[in-house]
């Protein structure tokens, strides 16, 4: 049992315990010699009185005085200490002589016999032989002396020992009580009020000594501990300011949520920029998908992670962990930004408890990234561009808005006549859809965008029987016109980014060569010119104009294959002869109808991929496109190695349709034919080689399919045979076949 | 282990883009392939239902041309149903006012933002977390309740 009573009350019993037993012993020992010295002087006292008697008792008793005896005796009563006496006569068993009450005395020989002090302490006999001078005895006398004023005053110095003892015990106790305070317990209590200063918190507590006894060292050693604990503390605030610190400067926001999606902590600064104010208590879908609609996916799949994330055991986490999601986009504090996210649980008996967010802003590193990302873009547009104006020169720009506006005006004028037909709508079709697609590959985005507008309008006009009238051809109108403006701007910006000005429109690009060898004809010559030399010049002349075949066929390749993409089939474009002169005037023509002859052998001659494995071809078909040179023209051949022309269903059909005509030839360059039973992407409008054939007649060209050119062998097609048709392109326009 | 955890990484899908930009698929393409995904993409809507088979997910713009939006849907499902496979048709538009009608235009999902590469990895990455945790959610369960 641990004794609850303080040092002090400790220390002050076991001091009065020992003072006590001290004292007592001190008592005792006084009070004994103080009776002892009583004693001693009252038998010295007594010895003399009773010698006196007995001296004086010789004479009488050897005379057989018994009366003087007694008279002695009576003289003794004089001494008020003595009680009574008595004497014998030798031999005699009564007293001769006695005084007091004699009876209460020893009888002679017993009084001899025993110590004078009688055992109650109350009386002190004495007894004497009385003798002859010769030394023969007489008899003998004992005196009774009463002690009581001894007893008395032995009570009065008892007191007086007493209270001696007393004060002294009581006088030493409070010294050594006072100097056990002073020395141990007031420095102890010191100690222990310290000790539960430091415990309330107080740093660097400290409690002053002097001494170097053990209650020094304790409080030295106290004041190590203490200052060590403070020290400790410092280090401790100083690790904990840091990591604050860290917190608060790191880029991360740290949120802690629990089961219920609530956020229960969120011990860094971050978290607040990033969250806004307040952020315990609030759930973390709201922090994360606050303006995502409960539907999204990223949502979604969020709120699915949260409801499993917490049920798995600890050591599943790894797995939970790649599920959940990687980054978010929060606009918690009114800017946006991206987080880069990471979960850590917090385990407790092996079950996820807590889950701690990890969230860094990463925002500023997207920005860079989407503007590198951007440039880049940019820049491979750029180059884009530059190597397609490169391959084709300046002049196929030119061509392009040329051709764009000639045929945007001409739908104008379609327009201005009243309320297109069913076939002016498809070639309007036709041409606003070529138009986008070029206006595309020149990056006129904003061209390309209006087209496709008018395609919609065009669709819906051509699908809507109902006569809507005024409204949709104003529409159409306004719609035209915008991209005939559209068409002028680019013009302007050509002009204005050309560094010879407007005159960029009229350039041409010419042989050193030609230009050489016509100097040598004019220069050579001597008097009037021969009409051979004028031939000469003429020819010469219109080589110098003519454009060189690839500039034709610029936009084709990336093209076909886009095409072929878009119904499911798979087309490589192979072009040969691009340094072949055609003639100025029918450049434009041909770059404005090759188009058309390759989607057309796309769309009826190139079979689907699975039907070409079955026929033993490769998935992907050919469409070649050869322009060789003679000296009387020059010829385009456009040749696939699909299937080959269906003459019999190009015959069923023209009947079916009432086309007239005998040769498959003619029925196929007949206006509204097309064996395309559903209208596609490509074909089924029955315009495009009607279309073709009369533009290139217009411009002194015809074109023909042909058979003995469809048989010739091409190195790209392994020998597949499908159709070819022939364009030819006389030099000069009085040499060609007029059909017109 | 819980079958079918932790293969969340290796397992990318295939998908499908439908748009009439080619510029759009071209970005779209090149994102999701740099994400790990198989991509097929297609500016025309006639046959696009062809390259559903195989893919896990299609992504498709509303706004087409001469064609809507929910007609292709309407076509894809007809096709999915025909050859037994499914694909997740999701709407891909930055029109909220659309996005929010995405179930009633016979879509099974949304993506928002329409243009903005980095967030559409985010979220096909979404779309196929859930796909995965909706599979492994009952087996969790499961494993649970054992």
């Amino acid at each position: 049992m641990k004794l609850q009573a303080s040092l002090g009350s400790k220390l002050t019993a076991a001091t009065l315990l020992v003072l006590a037993v001290v004292s007592s012993f001190v008592f005792y020992g006084l009070t004994a010699r103080a009776r002892d010295e009583l004693l001693a002087s009252k038998s010295k006292a007594a010895t003399l009185v009773v010698d006196l008697f007995v001296a004086s008792a010789v004479a009488p008793l050897d005379f057989g005085d018994d009366k003087d005896v007694q008279d002695a005796l009576e003289n003794l009563r004089i001494d008020r200490d003595i009680v009574s006496a008595a004497v014998w006569r030798e031999g005699a068993s009564a007293p001769t002589a006695a005084i007091g009450s004699s009876a209460e005395l020893p009888d002679a020989a017993a009084a001899l016999a025993r110590a004078p002090v009688r055992a109650d302490g109350e009386a002190l006999d004495l007894a004497r032989r009385i003798e002859r001078p010769d030394g023969s005895a007489l008899g003998v006398a004992v005196v009774r002396f009463s002690l009581a004023p001894e007893r008395a005053q032995l009570r009065t110095q008892r007191e007086r020992i007493l209270g001696g003892t007393a004060a002294t015990a009581a006088l030493i106790a409070a010294l050594i009580l006072g100097f056990a305070r002073f020395q141990i317990v007031a420095p102890l209590e010191r100690l222990v009020a310290a000790a539960r200063r430091v415990q309330g918190g107080e740093a660097g507590v400290r409690v002053e000594t002097s001494s170097g006894d053990e209650v020094g060292r304790l409080a030295d050693a106290f004041n190590t501990m203490s200052e060590a604990i403070r020290e400790r503390e410092q280090r401790l605030a100083s690790a904990m300011s840091r990591l604050r610190e860290l917190f608060d400067n790191m880029r991360q926001a740290i949120v802690v949520f629990g089961r219920d999606g609530l956020v229960e902590e969120a011990p860094s600064a971050q978290a607040t920029v990033i969250f806004g104010a307040s952020v315990a208590g609030r759930s973390i879908r709201e922090l994360l998908y606050a303006d995502v609609p409960e539907w999204s996916p990223a949502r979604q799949a969020f709120e699915q992670w949260l409801d499993c994330a917490f049920d798995v055991p600890a050591s599943e986490w790894a797995a939970v962990a790649e599920l959940a999601p990687a980054e978010a986009r929060c606009r918690g504090a009114g800017e946006e930004r991206w987080l880069e996210l990471q979960f850590t649980p917090v385990v407790t008996e092996g079950r996820v408890e807590r889950i701690m967010m990890l969230g860094t802003d990463v925002t500023e590193q997207r920005r860079l990234e989407q503007a590198a990302q951007t440039l880049e873009q940019q820049h491979a547009r750029q180059m884009g561009l530059m190597r397609r104006l490169l391959a084709g020169g300046g002049q196929v720009f030119v061509s392009f808005l040329d051709g764009a506006q000639a045929r945007l005006s001409s739908a104008v004028a379609r327009c201005a006549e009243g309320t297109p037909s069913g076939d002016a709508l498809v070639q309007m079709l036709e041409i606003v859809h070529t138009i986008r697609g070029e206006a595309r590959t020149f990056e006129l985005e904003e061209l390309a965008a209006e087209c496709q507008g008018l395609e919609r309008s065009l669709r819906d006009a051509r699908e809507d029987d109902s006569d809507a009238g005024e409204g949709r051809l104003g529409d159409l109108a306004a719609r035209l016109g915008r991209a005939l403006s559209l068409v002028s701007a680019a013009r302007d910006r050509f002009v204005e980014a050309s560094p010879i000005g407007a005159a960029v429109l009229d350039q041409m690009t010419v042989r050193r060569s030609d230009v050489r060898a016509m100097g040598q004809l004019l220069f050579s010559s001597n008097g009037a010119p021969s009409s051979a030399l004028v031939e000469e010049l003429r020819r010469r002349l219109l080589a110098l104009e003519a454009r060189p075949f690839g500039e034709c066929v610029t936009a084709l390749e990336a093209a076909a294959s886009r095409w072929a993409d878009a119904i499911g089939k798979k087309v490589a474009l192979a072009v040969t002869g691009r340094a072949a002169r055609v003639p100025a005037r029918v450049a434009p023509v041909l770059t404005a109808v090759l188009p058309h002859l390759v989607r057309n052998a796309i769309a009826h001659g190139i079979e689907p991929p699975s039907r070409r494995r079955g026929a033993g071809k490769p998935d992907a078909g050919t469409v070649s496109i050869t322009a060789t040179e003679d000296p009387e023209q020059l010829t385009v051949v456009v040749r696939d190695d699909g299937a080959g022309v269906d003459a019999e269903a190009v015959t069923a059909r023209a009947r079916e349709l009432g086309i007239d005509g005998d040769a498959t030839d003619d029925l196929l360059f007949a206006a509204g034919l097309s064996t395309a039973r559903q209208l596609g992407e490509l074909a089924g409008h029955g315009v495009g080689l009607s279309a073709v054939r009369s533009a290139l007649r217009e411009a002194g060209c015809d074109v023909r399919l042909s058979s003995s050119a469809a048989a010739e062998r091409s190195a790209a097609m392994e020998g597949h045979v499908g159709a070819a048709f022939v364009i030819s392109v006389p030099w000069t326009v009085d040499r060609a076949r007029r059909h017109d | 282990m819980i079958d079918g955890m932790g293969q969340g990484s290796e397992r990318q899908g295939r998908i499908l883009v439908v748009d009439d930009s080619e510029l759009m698929l071209e970005q779209a393409a090149a994102a999701l392939r740099s994400a790990g995904y198989d991509v097929v993409t297609t500016s025309k809507t006639v046959g696009a239902s062809r390259h559903l088979a195989g893919s896990d997910l299609a992504i498709i713009d509303f706004h087409m041309p001469g064609f809507d939006g929910a007609d292709l849907v309407q076509s894809m499902r007809e096709a999915m149903r025909q050859a037994n496979k499914h694909c997740l048709l999701y709407l891909y538009t930055s029109d909220e006012a659309v996005a929010g009608n995405f179930r009633k235009l016979g879509f099974d999902g949304c993506l928002l933002n329409k243009g903005d590469m980095r967030d559409l990895v985010a979220q096909v990455g979404a779309v196929f977390r859930l796909l995965h945790m909706r599979g492994i959610a009952g087996r969790v369960r499961k494993a649970l309740e054992k």
